[in-house]
């Protein structure tokens, strides 16, 4: 069973269609770029799976199931945005995510805390942004959901961030779950995907095995991007 | 997880609330200071600032609640509206139970700053007679007029729970009509407080007058006898309380669960 699908899924704000009767399924075990430039409707789909916002038509269903209580707790997500709380130090928010995410592996976030030299009792106020976007991608990637949602992972962090972010999300997946990365930064995380879904004005224009996309069409997943995508 | 969450949210709020319950009682302990220093040492310069720190106390105390659900609505905007409000939604639990775990603290929190301002206004005026003369003289006035006192307590007790529970679900109410939009968030929260405030009053004077016409008549309105009040006030509170508050829950969730608009 997939553990994402969307049936005609449409989403619209005001008069805005972000996205447009989309038919997808992502199946577990896979890594999966979610590619298109900026305002594609990336962002929508991942908030619509998180339950964050809800279709204007169609539906969205994880595991089987649509968006709520039980969804969330078998879905990592990592939004574009800091959501960490300034005044929380490390060892609060070990505990927060302790008590609430059944999934969550302490010892490994610890781990992975102290290669980057963070100490539990530093608060979130102390760091720098990108310190706070690893620690953020840290938590998320501590859990052993059966769905990983990232939201611009690598946008505005330096490429040294960027590699120690995508390392991070390869050594830390479980193989079993499905990981989806939101991004138009294709060249730096063109070498993990198993699949891309192209999207653009609220359309899914293509859903392909990279693979396919080297071996039948003789070109990188960039290439290709910027061949559909190309700006006149 | 209801408990969880109210666990993390007073932790969240103790850290605004502490240093101002703390600074409160750190005036009331001047304040007193002030006045035994008045009452001891005769000389303009004490007695200016005795008067200066006793009015800023008293000022304090009026600023305490005020300040207290202006943290209170803070908290509740960043933690449910705001960025913080990626990482609410996202926890296995549902829209209700993040909203009665924010009433509930936010509830304590203002219970806690009128306990503040009592205990503060206790230590203030511990050992003045003039003060402890005045509470006697009350004391008397009450036992004498035949008021059924514990009762009254008592009815007083829950319609001020009832209404602060009502107060903070209109905020809560407002601020997440105000988010539900792509702009001006915080303008659009304010506006909806007062639309909301406003509405409420209006509906509450009509009620009230319907109700006390169809109890006592036009005619009777005129000769009302103040015994009557409390009851009928009473219950009347009570119902317009519960009633505003679920009609506030029931905005801020529907708004929360159907119209969430993080940025």
């Amino acid at each position: 069973m997939p553990i994402l699908t969307c049936e005609n899924l449409s989403k619209r704000y005001g008069t805005v269609q972000a996205l447009d009767h989309v038919n997808l399924n992502i199946e577990p075990g896979r890594i999966v770029g979610l590619l298109g430039p900026n305002g594609s409707g990336k962002s929508t789909l991942i908030k619509l799976a998180n339950g964050l916002l809800t279709p204007t038509e169609g539906q969205i269903l994880i595991d089987g199931k649509a968006p709520g209580v039980e969804t969330k707790a078998i879905v990592s997500y990592l939004p574009e945005r800091t959501y960490l709380a300034d005044w929380m130090s490390v060892r609060q928010i070990l505990d927060f995510f302790q008590d609430f995410y059944g999934d969550f592996d302490r010892e490994r976030a610890i781990a992975m805390l102290s290669h980057l030299g963070i100490a539990e009792k530093q608060r979130i106020k102390q760091m720098s942004k990108g310190t706070r976007e690893k620690v953020q991608l840290i938590l998320v990637m501590s859990r052993r959901a059966k769905l990983y949602l990232l939201d611009e992972p690598i946008g505005g962090v330096d490429p040294a961030a960027r590699d120690y972010i995508l390392n991070t999300i390869i050594g830390n997946y479980d193989p079993s779950a499905a990981v989806v990365i939101s991004t138009h930064l294709i060249a730096d995380v063109e070498q993990m995907l198993d699949e891309v879904i192209f999207i653009n004005g609220g359309h899914i224009l293509r859903h392909t095995s990279v693979d396919e996309i080297r071996e039948e069409m003789g070109k990188s997943v960039d290439a290709l991007f910027r061949e559909e995508f190309k700006c006149f | 997880m209801f408990l969880k969450l109210v666990k993390h949210e007073s932790h969240a709020a103790a850290r605004a609330m502490v240093p101002l319950l703390g600074g409160l009682l750190a005036m009331a302990i001047l304040a007193r200071g002030s006045i035994w220093m008045m009452e001891s040492v005769e000389s303009p310069v004490t007695s200016m600032l005795g008067v200066f720190l006793v009015s800023i106390f008293f000022l304090a105390c009026g600023a305490m609640v005020v300040t207290t659900t202006i943290l209170m609505m803070v908290r509740f905007a960043k933690s449910v509206h705001g960025d913080e409000g990626y990482l609410t939604h996202t926890l296995p639990v549902s829209v209700s139970t993040i909203l009665l775990s924010r009433l509930l603290v936010s509830f304590l929190a203002v219970l806690l700053s009128f306990g503040a301002v009592y205990a503060g206004v206790r230590i203030a005026t511990l050992g003045v007679d003039s003060i402890e003369s005045l509470g006697v003289s009350f004391r008397v006035i009450i036992e004498n007029s035949g008021i059924e006192t514990k009762s009254i307590l008592l009815k007083l007790c829950c319609v001020g729970v009832l209404s602060i529970l009502s107060m903070i679900l209109m905020i809560y109410a407002a601020i997440s009509i105000g988010h539900s939009f792509p702009t001006g968030k915080t303008g659009k929260s304010v506006l909806f407080f007062f639309v909301l405030y406003i509405a409420a009053q209006i509906i509450t004077s009509i009620a009230l007058v319907g109700v006390l016409t169809a109890e006592y008549g036009f005619d009777g309105l005129r000769t009302i006898e103040t015994n009557d009040f409390p009851s009928s006030l009473f219950w009347f509170t009570v119902g317009q309380s519960v009633l505003f508050g679920s009609v506030y829950y029931f905005l801020t969730w529907i708004t929360t669960k159907k119209r969430l608009n993080l940025a």
